[in-house]
C-alpha cells in the first residue's frame, strides 16, 4: 500500500541506470523511466507514480516547462516532482518552485538524502489523497443523508392526496357499476332511434367496454405509488428506526407478494424456506428495503435477458441457518453481472441503468444496512452466462416454530395454494 | 344507527370517506379540524373518532387526549400519513388508541375497524374478511374480472370461458 513509485523523466539512459541502482535493494521502492516528454501524461496515468524525478536539461524543452504542463492537468494537480539538476543557482531554483516543483535534488544525490526526500515526498501525498478520499466519502454521505431527508419528505406530502385518490378511485368503480347495472337493465329503452344518435355522438358503447379497464389499471398505479412511497419512507430513516425481532421467512413472503408486478411478467419465483421460522434482531425496515432492491435487481436482470434472448427467468429465494447465521440467498438467472461491472456494483453512484432509472444507491445502502446495520455480510457469487446468487449473511438470534402470528401474507399463500 | 367523526384538514379525505362509507351500518359526520371536533363532540353522540395527526394548530394527539377524559367511551382510531414511530407510541400509551393507519390506507380496512369498534363485528370477522379480500386482490390479479359477477338483463349470471 505504502509503495514508493518513482518515475524519472530524462533523456539520458545512463542518469536511469545510476539512479536505479542506487534505489536498488529498497523495500516497496518501484522504478520507472522514461525519455518521451511528449508522452509523459499516458506513461503518469499507467505507471501512477507517487514521486516524480524531473531532470532540468532536455533536448528540446525544460524541466520547468514539463513540469508546468503536468501542473496544467487537474488530476496531477499534487503529484509531488522534484527537480534534478546540476545547477545550483538560486534563481533556476526558485523558478523550479515556481513552476510547481516540490523540492530539488543536485546531481548526483547521496543514497540516503535521495531515499529521504523520495519517501518523503511519496507518504505525503499518499495521506493527501487517503483524506480528499474521506472527505469525499463523507460528502457522499451527507448528500445521501439530504436524499433521505427529502424523501421522507415528499412520502409524506404524497401519501395524503394518495388516500382520496386511491378512496375515490374505488368510488368510480363502484358507481361505474351501478350506473352500468342501470344502463343494462335501460337496454331496450337505449336502442330506441331518439336515443341511438346521442349515444353515438357521445361515444357511449366505447367508453362503457373501457371504463372497467381504465378504472382497474389507474387502481394498479395507485398501489404501485403507494409500495413505492413506502419504500421511500424506509429508505429515509435509517438511523431512527429501533431494532427489534424480524422473522425473516415472513418478511420474505411479504416481500415477495409486494413486489410481485415487478418479476411476474418475466419470471417464476420459488421460495425456499426453512420449515421453522428464522429470527434476527434488527431493523426490519432496512432488511426490507434490502430485500426489495435484491428482488428487483434481479427481475430486472431476467427482464433485459428475456427480451434478448427469450429464455424462462427463474428467481429462487431461499433462507438457511448454518453455524449460526442466517444465509438468505436470491437468485437469478439473468446472465450474471458482466466482470468489468464486478468491481464497482457496491460504489456509490456506480448504475447499469439509463439517465433516470437507476441511482447507484441501491446496493451500496444494502451493503452499508446489512454490515453497519446487522453485523453481517452482503455479498454476491456469478454463475459465467448464467446468473448471479445474492447473499445476505445474518447474525441469527433464534429459530421458532411456524406460529399464527406470522403475519397475513403467509395466511394467504397457504389459503391461495389451498383454495 | 351509530354516529363516526372524522377529523381531518385535508376536505378531500373527508369527502372521499363520505362517498366511500355511504353504505356503511353507521352515520358519518366530518369535521376539518381539532376545534370543529371538540364542538360536534359536545353536540352530538358520536360513538368513534377517526383523527388525522397532524393538522394546523393541534394534532390528533391533542384531541384524542382532551376526548379521553370528556368522552373515555369513545372509540379513538388515527389515520396518519406522518407516522413516525413517536407518534404512535403516543397515541397508544396516552390516548389508549383502538386502531393505528398509516396513509394511505384501503379505506375497506378501515370500515371493519370501526365496525369492529362499533361492536357491529368481531376481530375474527374482520381477520376473515381481510384475508378474504387480500385472496381476492390476489385472484383478480391473477384472473382480471374473477371476481366480478356478469349478469345479462334478465339478471342471469354470464360464465364465460
Amino acid at each position: 500500500m505504502n509503495e514508493v513509485r518513482v518515475l524519472l523523466v530524462d533523456d539520458q539512459a545512463i542518469v536511469a541506470a545510476a539512479l536505479k541502482q542506487s534505489l536498488e535493494g529498497e523495500e516497496n521502492i518501484v522504478f520507472s523511466y522514461t525519455d518521451s516528454v511528449a508522452t509523459l501524461h499516458e506513461t503518469i496515468r499507467s505507471f501512477q507514480p507517487t514521486v516524480i524525478l524531473q531532470d532540468l536539461v532536455l533536448p528540446n524543452t525544460t524541466g520547468i516547462e514539463v513540469i508546468k504542463e503536468i501542473r496544467a492537468v487537474a488530476e496531477f494537480r499534487d503529484l509531488p516532482i522534484i527537480l534534478l539538476s546540476t545547477n545550483e543557482d538560486a534563481r533556476t531554483k526558485y523558478a523550479a518552485f515556481m513552476a510547481g516543483a516540490n523540492d530539488y535534488v543536485v546531481k548526483f544525490p547521496e543514497r540516503f538524502e535521495l531515499l529521504g526526500r523520495l519517501k518523503y515526498h511519496s507518504s505525503a501525498y499518499l495521506n493527501l489523497n487517503e483524506r480528499e478520499r474521506i472527505e469525499r466519502q463523507l460528502a457522499q454521505k451527507s448528500r445521501l443523508e439530504s436524499l433521505g431527508n427529502l424523501s421522507a419528505g415528499i412520502a409524506h406530502e404524497i401519501n395524503t392526496p394518495l388516500q382520496y385518490v386511491g378512496s375515490n378511485i374505488n368510488f368510480f368503480k363502484e358507481a361505474f357499476e351501478a350506473m352500468e347495472r342501470v344502463l343494462q337493465a335501460v337496454e331496450p329503452i337505449l336502442k330506441q332511434a331518439e336515443y341511438q344518435a346521442l349515444i353515438k355522438e357521445s361515444d357511449v358503447e366505447f367508453l362503457r367496454s373501457e371504463m372497467p379497464d381504465a378504472i382497474r389499471q389507474t387502481s394498479e398505479g395507485v398501489q404501485q405509488i403507494s409500495t413505492i412511497v413506502r419504500a421511500m419512507k424506509v429508505f429515509s430513516h435509517p438511523g431512527t428506526e429501533q431494532k427489534g425481532s424480524v422473522h425473516i421467512n415472513a418478511l420474505l413472503r411479504d416481500i415477495v407478494t409486494v413486489t410481485r408486478n415487478e418479476w411476474k411478467d418475466y419470471s417464476q419465483l420459488q421460495l425456499s424456506l426453512t420449515p421453522e421460522e428464522i429470527i434476527v434482531f434488527g431493523f426490519s425496515g432496512g432488511l426490507s428495503q434490502v430485500i426489495l432492491n435484491l428482488i428487483v435487481n434481479a427481475s430486472h436482470a431476467i427482464a433485459d435477458r428475456v427480451k434478448a434472448h427469450g429464455i424462462k427467468g427463474e428467481i429462487v429465494i431461499s433462507s438457511r441457518v448454518e453455524a449460526g447465521y442466517v444465509f438468505i440467498d436470491i437468485s437469478d438467472n439473468g446472465g450474471g453481472i458482466p466482470i468489468e461491472h464486478r468491481a464497482k456494483i457496491f460504489d456509490p453512484f456506480f448504475t447499469t441503468k439509463g439517465v433516470g432509472k437507476g441511482t447507484g444507491q441501491g446496493l451500496t445502502i444494502a451493503r452499508s444496512i446489512v454490515s453497519d446495520g446487522h453485523g453481517g455480510k452482503l455479498d454476491f457469487s456469478v454463475r459465467e452466462g448464467e446468473g448471479t446468487t445474492f447473499t445476505i449473511q445474518l447474525p441469527l438470534l433464534q429459530t421458532a416454530p411456524v406460529t399464527s402470528l406470522d403475519g397475513v401474507a403467509s395466511y394467504v399463500e397457504q389459503a391461495v395454494i389451498g383454495a | 344507527m351509530k354516529t363516526v367523526l372524522f377529523v381531518d384538514d385535508e376536505e378531500h379525505i373527508l369527502q372521499a370517506f363520505q362517498r366511500a362509507f355511504r353504505n356503511e351500518p353507521f352515520r358519518v359526520k366530518i369535521a376539518a379540524g381539532v376545534e370543529q371536533a371538540r364542538e360536534i363532540l359536545a353536540n352530538h353522540d358520536i360513538s368513534v373518532i377517526i383523527s388525522d395527526y397532524l393538522m394546523p394548530g393541534k394534532t390528533g394527539i391533542d384531541l384524542f387526549a382532551r376526548s379521553l377524559q370528556e368522552f373515555p367511551q369513545i372509540k379513538r382510531i388515527m389515520v396518519s400519513g406522518h407516522a413516525g414511530k413517536e407518534v404512535v407510541v403516543n397515541a397508544l400509551n396516552n390516548c389508549d388508541i383502538f386502531r393505528f393507519f398509516e396513509k394511505p390506507c384501503d379505506e375497506r380496512e378501515l370500515a371493519l375497524a370501526i365496525r369492529f369498534a362499533l361492536g357491529i363485528s368481531d376481530q375474527d370477522a374482520e381477520q376473515q374478511t381481510k384475508i378474504r379480500s387480500l385472496i381476492l386482490e390476489e385472484l383478480e390479479r391473477e384472473e382480471p374480472g374473477i371476481s366480478e359477477i356478469e349478469r345479462d338483463s334478465d339478471g342471469t349470471i354470464i360464465v364465460r370461458d
